[in-house]
């Protein structure tokens, strides 16, 4: 197997807060392939926005930062580089994309100039060059009349169009990484829709690699290659998307499944919820974050913590009693 | 623009004219006349002499009759004279105006040039030594009365250290003698500028947009400047408006220190002689600076942000 484009190893990140340190990264590890896209889910507050932080180095220095682990990207290890080494590998070689278009770009300052600094930046193009760069980009992101789009500010730009602004953005400077913070969330159906398709597509063109951080799990099964699925800080299963959804290991993935509404069994009644909240990041039990919430926990549970343990071709998953095989539940 | 722009001067007329109405009224019923004060000074001793004096400035006239003279003046662009010395009273405003106008002008650019960096500076480095020294020498500057601050100033520079003269009376913007005035002058307000810079900035550090500057891989001093800056701004702007009309109308203390003949003392002369005529004009003319610096901030808001548009 080729040398991955994005391998992290054992991540770990510590907030600072006034209840103490919280760790809502905590020892990550996962790679990514050239043109793979991996889903990362996960509810909210299991660590999901800030694993993808930590890879930018985009936690603010006053309130925590990575303290372990290594971060190899394009075969260079972040977590050990300087400020101003990562600055620079922003947008060259990793771009981000996040939740909500309508705050996301600045509001006084016209949408070409933005996507334009990024290249003067880091290509060393002067203002031609970038703004009629900044042209195709924006025609490619689908942006009509682009040039006269050029000298709008974001709040003509509908929802929709400000998230391909933001994907013109994170593009242009070719980067091999996408990171993408839950970007078709604050966007409705349709919109959400023609967006996978748009970033599927270049995706493709480009044989970038995407790292796409969502809870919905239609999303990743339009999109994703491979699944990982987080709680509390850590990765607690890591598979391919078929088999996630068809055999998912970890009793909270398939707890998870089984809250998803399905067409198919519309009949079924009630939907099923995972009863009781995420654990306080600030002091995790010993035992398994999960044990407390879980449909079918053992003894071992609340005594030692899993790790990710093999459970069939790169399939692994932290769970002492996994779902057996013939309880998949084979929902797609 | 242009079409609010004119509304907003047209709206500007009641304005004035009913701050000339209440001045004048408050001025023929309050207390005391200018006649009076002469005769409690001994300039005049003979009751029946300041009865003829006051015939002669008209002020036995009813009410109605001297509002509509004067403001009937007023339109034909004539100001009155001063009761005091008798003579037009345009001619000291035309002189005044522009010595106070150039010091709150001068004093602006100091409070811009020097307090929105060490603001800014203080949110970048918020919480740490520099942040607390800014903050607590802005406070310091602000809590000494300018009374004071003043004579302790030319203590020190003139006495002490002997690097300057004493510098007293007008000389120009651009002669050294107006360092100290303008330095004094910025001195309070200074603490609005740094803090109200301060707090919009450390606002916007935290915006989803400066994270996605910082995503692209902006250098920082370039986030600060180019997308922090701007949009910090605006409640800044704000309160330049409302501090720039009290700079321009003069300081008094620091007209009185320094011996500047200004627009600030000329006013307080009038009100402790009440001088009508100078009253009413030093009133009115204050009032259209506010009236314009509000306008001005009005429409440079218009520059700031691309989203507030005049129609």
């Amino acid at each position: 197997m080729p040398e991955p484009v994005l391998s992290i190893r054992a991540l770990e990140t510590h907030l600072y807060s006034r209840e103490g340190t919280i760790r809502p990264v905590n020892g990550v590890s996962f790679d990514i392939q050239q043109g793979e896209t991996l889903g990362i889910v996960g509810e909210s507050g299991s660590g999901k926005t800030m694993t993808a932080l930590s890879i930018m180095g985009l936690i603010p220095k006053n309130l925590g930062g990575v303290v372990g682990g290594s971060v190899l990207l394009d075969g260079e290890d972040l977590a050990q580089m300087s400020d101003s080494e990562v600055r620079r590998r922003r947008s060259t070689k990793m771009g981000m994309i996040f939740q909500d278009p309508a705050t996301s770009l600045n509001p006084t300052m016209k949408v070409g100039p933005q996507i334009a600094e990024t290249m003067k930046t880091h290509l060393g193009i002067n203002d031609t060059t970038a703004r009629n760069r900044t042209i195709e980009l924006l025609d490619r992101v689908g942006i009509p009349s682009p040039e006269g789009r050029y000298n709008n500010y974001p709040f003509q730009f509908s929802g929709g169009m400000r998230q391909r602004v933001m994907i013109a953005i994170a593009l242009s400077c070719d980067p091999l990484l996408l990171i993408a913070d839950e970007p078709t969330t604050a966007l409705d159906v349709t919109i959400q829709a023609q967006l996978l398709d748009f970033v599927r597509e270049i995706k493709e063109e480009r044989g970038m690699s995407v790292m796409w951080i969502t809870h919905d799990l239609g999303v990743v099964a339009e999109l994703c290659d491979k699944v990982a699925v987080m709680y509390a800080g850590s990765i607690v299963e890591k598979a391919s998307v078929d088999d996630v959804f068809a055999r998912p290991k970890h009793r909270y993935t398939s707890m998870l499944l089984n809250s998803m509404p399905s067409i198919a069994e519309r009949t079924a009644g009630r939907l099923m919820s995972i009863k009781g909240l995420p654990p306080n990041l600030a002091n995790l039990r010993e035992g398994c974050p999960f044990a407390v919430r879980c449909s079918a926990p053992v003894d071992r549970c609340t005594e030692e913590r899993p790790t990710l343990l093999p459970m069939g071709t790169e399939h692994s998953a932290a769970c002492w009693n996994p779902v057996a095989e013939t309880a998949g539940n084979g929902k797609m | 623009m242009f079409v609010y722009t004119l509304r907003r001067l047209i709206l500007a007329i009641p304005v004035l004219f009913a701050v000339l109405f209440i001045t004048f009224t408050l001025g023929f019923y309050g207390p005391g006349d200018p006649l009076e004060i002469f005769y409690n000074e001994e300039l005049v001793s003979d009751p029946e002499i300041t009865q003829r004096l006051r015939e002669l400035h008209g002020l036995d006239r009813p009410f109605w009759e001297q509002f509509v003279d004067y403001f009937t003046g007023l339109l034909e662009g004539d100001w009155g004279d001063s009761i005091s010395s008798g003579r037009p009273v345009w001619p000291s405003f035309a002189a005044s105006m522009p010595i106070s106008a150039q010091l709150g002008l001068a004093a602006a650019v100091v409070l811009v040039v020097l307090g929105i960096p060490l603001g800014a500076l203080a949110a970048v480095k918020q919480n740490t030594w520099v942040d607390y020294l800014i903050v607590f020498v802005s406070i310091v500057v602000r809590s000494v009365p300018v009374f004071v601050l003043g004579p302790m100033l030319l203590i020190v520079l003139v006495l002490w250290l002997s690097i300057m003269n004493v510098p007293i009376g007008w000389k120009g913007i651009f002669h050294t003698n107006a360092i100290l005035p303008v330095l004094l002058m910025a001195a309070g307000p200074l603490l609005v500028v740094v803090r109200q810079t301060r707090v919009g900035v450390i606002e916007v550090l935290s915006e989803n947009y400066i994270r996605t500057a910082r995503a692209k891989g902006m250098r920082e001093r370039f986030v600060v400047w180019r997308h922090v800056l701007k949009n910090a701004l605006t409640p800044v702007f704000t309160t330049m408006g409302l501090i720039m009309s009290g700079l321009v109308t003069g300081a008094f203390f620091v007209e009185l220190i320094f011996g500047i003949p200004g627009f600030a003392g000329l006013g307080i002369e009038a009100f402790q002689a009440r001088d009508y005529p100078v009253i009413l004009g030093v009133t009115i003319i204050g009032a259209a600076i506010i009236i314009i610096s509000n306008l001005l901030v009005d429409l440079g808001y218009g520059l700031l942000d691309p989203r507030i548009r005049y129609e």
